[in-house]
């Protein structure tokens, strides 16, 4: 006799898009990340920069349409940190920001876990973001929480991004996923 | 000298990336400037009051 039982197909959630190692580099360029096949993507960065100047190495995300960067000031959010030195929670807003969305300070040992929300279709973009920073040279022994949260208020169509550490060098990998649809 | 990792590749940034990261850079100068004065105005109402900043967190609802 046939074994009829049907058994589910395991899926994990998530498909790995893309890896990007980076080494050195003020900024890190992702292209044709977004695609139709997916409406949501996580992306993780884990890494570290080379300096903390006073915890002002800021890391910021920025997004991309054709290989060009997105600085129509369209970036609004905001950001909460909690540092663990002093046990206080700094609040910061932006709006009509050219720089993109705040993610985090540079430091050692810096890691984002990012979703970001119909970045490819002609909507509305939304970003949600947790990350930790751990700073223990530069004259720090700390590390500082980050939540973060961003509209791009405009229904531009993206299909990369950027992110910028300005002055300070990123080393660690970059990777992105698709919240698969069904 | 500004270093981009441009999908995979690393090279150095061109003419036109590093104006735009200049820009960038100044605008978080500027960023910058804006939470200090913020930071220096917070202190200075802390003293008015006669406080810590963690006894300021306390009344706030902070915590360890």
């Amino acid at each position: 006799m046939p074994n009829t039982k049907a058994y589910a197909v395991a899926r994990s959630g998530l498909t790995l898009i893309s890896a990007t190692p980076v080494s050195g580099a003020n900024a890190v360029n992702i292209d044709g990340c977004f695609t139709s096949t997916y409406t949501n993507y996580r992306i993780i960065y884990s890494g570290t920069t080379n300096t903390n100047s006073g915890g002002y190495d800021w890391v910021y995300l920025q997004y991309r349409s054709g290989g060009t960067t997105n600085t129509n000031g369209s970036y609004d959010g905001y950001v909460t940190r909690f540092n663990s030195a002093s046990s206080t929670t700094q609040l910061a807003n932006y709006q009509n920001a050219t720089i993109g969305h705040e993610l985090n300070q540079a430091g050692n040992g810096m890691c984002n876990v990012l979703d970001i929300f119909s970045p490819q279709a002609t909507e509305y973009t939304s970003l949600a973001t947790n990350g930790i920073i751990g700073q223990i040279t530069g004259g720090y022994n700390r590390a500082i929480q980050t939540h973060g949260y961003g509209f791009f208020k405009n229904t531009t169509s993206f299909d990369g991004i950027r992110i910028n550490s300005g002055a300070a060098l990123m080393t660690g990998t970059v990777f992105v996923y698709g919240y698969q649809k069904s | 000298m500004y270093i981009i990792c441009d999908n995979g590749t690393h090279r150095e940034m061109t003419a036109s990336e590093i104006a735009e990261q200049e820009q960038y850079l100044a605008a978080i100068e500027q960023i910058k400037q804006e939470r200090e004065l913020k930071a220096t105005e917070r202190q200075a109402v802390l003293d008015r009051l006669g406080i810590t900043s963690e006894e300021a967190q306390l009344i706030l609802g902070g915590s360890n």
